[in-house]
């Protein structure tokens, strides 16, 4: 999981104790039970290469501003298609994390924690997506949408529009339960002669996928928002 | 000065202790739910053949959050993810869980949703006391699960036509929704999810008509009653009645209905099938005569959309 609270803890503690050698066997061993993002990786590199230099104290300062420029290097999503990551605002939960799609630009789509079949399916600016921890931006390759649309950006907020009257948010599955309209009332003769909606649900990381499987770009796959962050067909780390 | 540097070096040894048992403490959580993760993917494994019921609960089991679920939600996964349980088994087991968590509206909404996906007939008389709780997240998690609750069964789709029994049900169902509708205390956020949910609760000609009037009289809607006037004019309910007064009202209105007939027509082109042949030519026609006049994304994705409903009914004419 990224964890950039262990890095400013890091951080504040080099500050204080910014001669002191003992500090960079402690960090490589924080280090260790944090690395799960690019940052951070590339961090406990450097420090590796510079631990086997013999620690030297004039080296810390570069290291000191390498990392904290790696740490803020969570990128801006720069084409429709990205995912957005951030941690969960629920307290106990932040790890779990929080994902949203860019459907244009500047212009967020999510799905919250609000009421039901109301306003769970929400529009935001990057800005307003960056509430809590922002973990960065990934994108896929190539983002392709459906023919029948002229841009990605239009098939995705003909989605979004299309559920936000009929979804509820489900914190506890991570897999796509779109709503769907199924026949309501049969003829005497057997014909269908209504239809109605199928409420579904979604979290925040089934909308990404569905919203990845719908505009035929892959199923991102992970059971959790982290994970699906973490997918393979996300190739590509805004920096 | 050197006093005090111990005590600095004192004081830092105990902060990285706990910094460190902290993160062993998290490693150790996230390796368990790797494991949880494994023994899930074997499990779903197994039961590839299984139904599609028990298919989907395996599914559900890989959703654990990190950290410790509460007790209801473990216990609400536990029931969603049996296999062995029937999907009455689930809903009744569900519905005793409601009544164990009344005070928390957390669970209470989460459980609704849960019962929502078993489109939960049986447990309607558990269901419909929640309209009336203050909090109006439960409320409206009560009415999508009688949302679900009033479509039609298996049963009655493999007969193709609706039983007594259930429409007695239905109902029910109606007249508390109805109740909830009339309720000076409802809320306005409630009242959309009403809205939202009232062409599956209430289909009756009078109770369609009676919101179509509410809706339409006002000068800006939302998703939600543009979802509803589109569901009544695809289901040719108001049919006429409804088209010519949109086509007075403002663009944006006129514009709100127009996508939400696209974006139901998308999801699924076989609702048009309800329509007579004059009544597609009459829906088309009007939607020819409106396009969109917005601007911006907006504007490009209600122009895709107002050209893809065209393009299907004129396939379908």
């Amino acid at each position: 999981m990224p964890c950039p609270l262990s890095l400013y803890i890091l951080i504040i503690f080099r500050a204080i104790f910014y001669f002191e050698n003992l500090i960079l066997t402690i960090d490589i061993f924080l280090i260790y039970f944090s690395i799960n993002n690019i940052y951070t990786y590339c961090s406990t590199i450097l420090k590796l290469y510079f631990f086997e230099k013999n620690m030297k104290k004039t080296l810390l300062l570069p290291i000191l501003i390498t990392q904290s420029t790696l740490l803020f290097a969570a990128g801006n999503p720069v084409a429709v298609g990205d995912v957005l990551g951030r941690d969960l605002s629920v307290t106990g939960f932040g790890s779990l994390g929080h994902l949203g799609l860019l459907a244009s630009s500047n212009n967020v789509v999510q799905v919250m924690n609000a009421t039901p079949y109301v306003n769970i399916v929400q529009n935001v600016t990057v800005a307003g997506f960056k509430v809590d921890t922002y973990w960065g931006a990934k994108a896929r390759s190539r983002f392709t949408w459906s023919s029948s649309f002229t841009s990605a950006t239009s098939q995705i907020n003909n989605l979004s529009n299309q559920q936000k009257p009929h979804v509820a948010y489900n914190l506890w599955s991570s897999t796509p339960n779109p709503a769907t309209q199924v026949c309501a009332s049969y003829s005497s003769s057997g014909a269908c002669t209504a239809y109605t909606w199928k409420k579904g649900s979604f979290r925040c990381d089934a909308f990404v996928k569905w919203l990845y499987t719908k505009t035929g770009n892959g199923d991102l796959g992970g059971s959790f928002p982290n994970t699906t962050f973490g997918s393979s067909l996300l190739t590509i780390t805004r920096t | 000065m050197k006093n005090n540097r111990k005590l600095i070096y004192f004081v830092f040894t105990v902060v990285v202790l706990a910094l460190i048992g902290f993160f062993v403490f998290s490693q150790q959580n996230d390796m368990g739910i790797q494991n949880d993760e494994n023994q899930i993917k074997e499990k779903t494994n197994i039961n590839a053949n299984s139904a599609l019921v028990n298919n989907e609960s395996s599914e559900n089991t890989q959703n654990l959050p990190y950290g410790s679920p509460p007790k209801w939600a473990q216990s609400m996964m536990a029931i969603n993810d049996n296999s062995s349980y029937t999907r009455e088994d689930k809903i009744h087991k569900l519905a005793d869980l409601l009544k164990q968590n009344e005070s928390n509206s957390d669970a209470l909404s989460a459980l609704l949703i849960s019962l929502t996906a078993l489109n939960p007939i049986e447990a309607v008389n558990d269901i419909i006391p929640y309209l009336k709780n203050t909090n109006p997240k439960v409320q409206s998690a009560a009415l999508g699960a009688l949302n679900n609750a009033s479509l039609l069964t298996e049963k009655e789709h493999e007969l193709k036509k609706s039983l007594p029994e259930n429409e007695a049900v239905r109902k029910r169902i109606a007249e508390s929704v109805n109740e909830l509708k009339a309720a000076s205390t409802t809320s306005d956020e409630v009242k959309q999810a009403l809205i939202s949910t009232y062409a599956s609760t209430n289909p009756s000609s009078k109770d369609t008509h009676a919101m179509n009037q509410e809706i339409l009289k006002q000068d800006e809607i939302s998703p939600n009653e543009s979802s509803f006037v589109a569901s009544s004019v695809l289901n040719g309910k108001e049919f006429s009645g409804t088209l010519s007064v949109l086509d007075k009202k403002d663009s944006a209105v006129k514009d709100s209905v127009i996508n939400s007939i696209g974006t139901s027509i998308a999801e699924n082109p076989d609702v048009i099938s309800v329509l007579s042949i004059q009544q597609r030519t009459e829906l088309m026609n009007f939607i020819r005569n409106n396009p969109p006049q917005g601007s911006g994304d907006n504007y490009s994705s209600q122009k895709d959309q107002w050209n893809n409903t065209l393009n299907i009914l004129e396939s379908r004419s």
